[in-house]
């Protein structure tokens, strides 16, 4: 069971950040785009929330992986502010494809004397690669979307994936990423409210910082097992099927249903197996010794 | 007269250096090395550890004990708690974070010494946070042992908080440690 100071720095304060941050953005004025650097401050907001709670605030240059995602978040928020004020798109998309580049390489620097030099390139500039390509594919979508259902879609991703790390013996980087969810929840109200576009130029860049980040952290790290992360980075992104041709007129609910089915089609096997495995790791530490802690 | 005077210096030289006492380096024995952790648990009751096959260097002055060093390093995938489940979970990010914290070392940079007790300060770096420590040390015991070496024993106790060293792991584990440590070292 979550402890009271918990709940106070993985829901309280990240929903207060949220609300704040969303209502800067003036969502009463309606039909209003509230993308930009709002979303990307309830999240970067409440992942430093999380970390200061689960790590401390780390030092610079940070000691840690989770530190220096602490470190990229602000960075992350910083281009978002950017990206939001010039409106100058090239510098936008430039300057957060070299923020996603580099993230690896600076999560994995302290592994560089434990791989083999061929092993730690392969996987830094790949992942590198990799998470690039996913802002890149999922940055139009924040973009086109709008209302609440794409925040909504990456909240119950980030729920799962906090549930799979967590299963996978890390409690405290499992609730670091299930605390994301609150402000995409947040986001997502938002959205529906101001039926506008919520996640495009920040919001959609520090989910993905964050979320395939984390999910990083988990595989190198913790024992996050690695077909269920390959599924939950996958997720997201078949959120696209919800703009195949045919399916009515963007934002109709077919397109929002269409979107729903494909994404929990992704995340169910991760999430049966995550929440048996919490399952069965409270009834060892109800009825038996092999408890832990 | 040069090659004279040169033989000289080293006549002189040779004949001295009998009197310059070399310290003495031992490697700590890790069959019988022990590093306990005790810590509370619940706040009901006490739950114990160690840290398996400890390494290190004892470099001993007798000439001058305060030139003594004491260096020392644990593997933090060396936890054993007798529940493999449990030394799985201290291992992962909730508490060392093992593959990215590696080592736990503790590296002496003042010593004092009263006869068989020291009083060693040293940096203690665990979990990315190096801080200053001070651990009473006292020799046990020195002499040969039977496979033909020296070999001198050692104990000491410390007080630590993990939160000083950024481990704050998850609720029902106290803060504060206490370490039990024993320790053999053969003259290298």
């Amino acid at each position: 069971m979550p402890t009271s100071a918990e709940i106070l720095w993985l829901l309280v304060y990240p929903t207060i950040v949220s609300v704040i941050a969303m209502a800067a953005t003036r969502p009463w004025r309606r039909r209003r785009d509230l993308g930009g650097w709002g979303a990307a401050l309830a999240i970067v907001g409440t992942f430093g929330l999380a970390v200061a709670h689960h790590w401390y605030v780390p030092s610079f240059p940070p000691p840690s992986a989770q530190g220096w995602l602490f470190y990229l978040a602000a960075a992350a928020l910083g281009v978002a502010v950017l990206h939001t004020l010039i409106r100058w798109d090239l510098i936008g998309i430039v300057l957060s494809c070299l923020l996603l580049l580099a993230t690896p390489l600076l999560l994995l620097r302290g592994q560089q004397a434990t791989m083999e030099p061929a092993a730690f390139w392969l996987w830094t500039l790949g992942a590198g690669a990799a998470m690039v390509l996913w802002w890149l594919a999922m940055e139009p979508l924040g973009r086109r979307s709008r209302g609440g259902s794409l925040p909504m879609i990456l909240a119950l991703v980030a729920i799962v994936s906090g549930l799979a790390i967590m299963a996978a013996d890390t409690q405290t980087a499992g609730r670091t990423v299930a605390a994301l969810a609150v402000p995409l929840v947040v986001i997502g109200v938002a959205g529906w409210w101001a039926r506008g576009r919520v996640l495009g130029r920040g919001g959609m860049l520090a989910v993905a910082l964050l979320l395939p980040g984390m999910l990083l952290f988990a595989h190198f790290f913790a024992t996050g097992p690695v077909p269920y992360i390959i599924l939950l980075v996958l997720a997201p992104l078949t959120a696209w099927a919800g703009e195949l041709r045919g399916l009515g007129e963007r934002d109709s609910w077919k397109r929002v249903a269409v979107r729903w089915v494909v994404v929990l089609a992704m995340v169910a096997l991760p999430l049966v197996v995550s929440v048996r495995g919490l399952a069965k790791l409270l009834q060892e530490q109800r009825t038996s010794h092999e408890y832990y802690l | 007269m040069r090659h004279s005077i040169l033989g000289l210096v080293l006549v002189a030289f040779l004949a001295a250096a009998p009197a310059v006492h070399a310290a003495d380096k031992y490697k700590i024995d890790p069959e019988h090395a022990t590093v306990i952790f005790r810590i509370d648990h619940l706040g009901l009751g006490d739950a114990y550890g160690r840290f398996n096959d400890p390494t290190g260097v004892v470099v001993l002055d007798s000439s001058d004990p305060s030139k003594s060093s004491f260096n020392f390093e644990v593997q933090t995938a060396n936890v054993d708690t007798h529940n493999e489940k449990r030394d799985a979970h201290l291992r992962s990010p909730d508490f060392f974070d093992a593959k990215q914290f590696p080592v736990i070392t503790f590296k002496s940079t003042n010593v004092k010494a009263d006869g068989d007790k020291f009083q060693v300060t040293g940096d203690l770096t665990m979990h990315g946070v190096t801080k200053q420590i001070t651990v009473p040390i006292t020799k046990t015991g020195e002499g040969k042992d039977p496979w033909g070496g020296y070999r001198t024993g050692w104990k000491a106790t410390a007080d630590l908080k993990r939160s000083d060293f950024g481990i704050k792991g998850v609720a029902g584990v106290g803060d504060a440690v206490h370490l039990i440590i024993s320790f053999e070292a053969v003259k290298a």
